[in-house]
């Protein structure tokens, strides 16, 4: 017996055994079989037979049959008119439906109560399709990212040195960064040095003033109005001037001469546009090249755009210059972290 | 299956997938959310899904994942907590339509779902028996004994002959 059940035919025996008609050695068999194949052990929630009869009926023991039917009769009508509309006979049975059909008008209502059965597809639509769709997302390759970001880094570097050498004297802000840029520069020497402003080399008749403000200088007034109260000054008390830093090793040395910013005459209380320098004081030495070469109206850049990439590289700055003299080369010298650059020249004849 | 591939899925299958599902809950809010956990694991799975399989991959992924949630829900084939009855469309239909759905609202789950599978969907027996996980001789057994089944509830209602 238990090699009579098999893959091919173990359907009807399942039915049997889930009805309990199986002898005692069928459904040992039977058993014994499910266990060596548990793939084929039906889920028996999937079988409720509540509105099925308690016993197998001849329609389903017709459809575990392998083989074509040879006859159509009142017990096998229902086989054949559900085939015809499920399409599933074969070209025989079909045939014999046809012919039993043609002999039986009863049959011919059966089978159109069968076509009553199939379910007409309404249309349902799911109200929220859009939201199951998956949106495209576009990435940003990361080296667009990187570039974009280099160039604003270098954009922002730029600009923060237009800033310096420009005309932003005006802008209390960026004086106070030339405060902060020079600080380091500072010495508590230099604090105490007190200026001589040039008062020989200004005409009479030239209304512009020397000034070294402090950083309150509204509170306190100028310097050149305490030492040269000759000096005539209008509406002092309301203008606001510019900052100048207050040492500047590279303008201005220790032993050097105080060459004083001349300033424009002020009209109508307004901010002067630019810094100029009189004649005498262009005139005057420097031992900066920078400061030289810069023209009349150009501070030293060199300090601030060193402190500036120090600051946004982190990375220490110096850079050094040079003149020729008759003992020692001249040259430069720049030191960006680690990184070194110098160059020599020549001896002055 | 790509992406663009399976946004066409959705807009192809996403009707009929709720049209199953709801027919078998008759809960719209619970079809709905079998609906979009469907396609939400199938879209997790769809580098690995041919295109050409959409269709049977989600019936397929419809199918357990209602089975889950019912059973999980402890909702079975009955007819109360219906909220679809009020405005569904097969309220509008002929009498013997309304009446069928009654009768298929009636049968066991998995008699439900193929005949569900066979006359909405048009699937053969053999892709029944693979969204199922049935062989072909049970989805043949489940149809012709459902198509008894409402046959006779057809009957017994006078509808039909």
């Amino acid at each position: 017996m238990k090699k009579l059940i098999h893959i091919d035919n173990y359907e009807s025996f399942y039915l049997d055994y889930l009805e309990g008609t199986l002898s005692e050695e069928e459904r040992i068999a039977f058993e014994e079989f499910l266990a060596a194949h548990p793939e084929l052990r039906v889920d028996e929630e999937l079988l409720i037979l509540d509105e099925a009869p308690e016993k197998l009926d001849p329609l389903q023991k017709l459809l575990l049959k392998k083989e074509d039917l040879t006859f159509v009769s009142g017990e096998n009508l229902d086989y054949f008119a559900i085939g015809r509309i499920e399409q599933v006979l074969s070209a025989k049975e079909d045939t014999l439906f046809d012919t039993y059909l043609a002999a039986n008008p009863e049959a011919q209502k059966l089978l159109a109560a069968y076509r009553e059965t199939r379910l007409q597809a309404s249309v349902v639509s799911y109200p929220n399709k859009e939201d199951l769709k998956e949106k495209e997302i576009r990435l940003v390759p990361w080296k667009l990212i990187a570039g974009i970001t280099s160039a604003a880094a270098v954009l922002l570097l730029f600009f923060q040195l237009g800033l310096g050498t420009g005309t932003t004297e005006k802008d209390p802000t960026v004086m106070a960064q030339h405060r902060k840029l020079n600080s380091n520069t500072h010495s508590a020497d230099k604090k105490s040095v007190e200026l001589e402003p040039a008062t020989n080399s200004i005409p009479e008749n030239n209304t512009v003033v020397a000034q070294r403000s402090k950083p309150d200088s509204n509170q306190n007034p100028p310097i050149h109005s305490e030492r040269d109260p000759k000096q005539k000054v209008k509406n002092t008390e309301d203008r606001i001037l510019p900052v100048q830093p207050e040492t500047d090793k590279n303008l201005i040395g220790e032993k050097s001469p105080h060459h004083p910013t001349i300033l424009p005459q002020v009209k109508d209380n307004k901010q002067p546009v630019a810094p100029t320098l009189d004649e005498e004081v262009n005139k005057a030495p420097s031992k900066d090249l920078a400061s030289n070469a810069g023209g009349s109206n150009m501070k030293n850049p060199i300090p601030i755009i060193t402190n500036t990439i120090s600051e946004k590289t982190k990375t220490p700055v110096d850079f050094k210059t040079g003149k020729a003299t008759e003992t020692e080369k001249g040259g430069f010298f720049i030191k960006i972290g680690k990184f070194e650059v110098s160059h020599k020249s020549s001896k002055r004849k | 299956m790509t992406r663009k591939e399976y946004n066409e899925a959705v807009e192809l299958y996403a009707d009929n997938i709720y049209r199953f599902v709801v027919k078998h809950t008759q809960n719209r809010m619970l079809s709905e959310d079998i609906v979009q956990e469907t396609f939400a694991k199938v879209w997790e799975k769809h580098e690995s899904i041919e295109a050409s399989k959409a269709k049977s991959y989600l019936f397929t992924t419809a199918y357990h994942q209602m089975v889950d949630t019912l059973k999980k829900e402890k909702r079975t084939t009955s007819f109360e907590g219906e909220d679809v009855r009020q405005d569904d469309p097969l309220s509008h239909l002929f009498d013997v339509q309304k009446t069928l759905q009654e009768a298929v609202n009636k049968l066991p789950e998995i008699q439900k779902t193929v005949i569900l599978l066979r006359d909405y969907e048009g699937y053969n027996y053999n892709e029944i028996a693979e969204i199922t996980a049935l062989n072909e001789s049970q989805v043949k057994v489940y149809i012709f004994r459902a198509r008894q089944t409402l046959k006779n509830y057809l009957k017994s209602t006078e509808l039909v002959a």
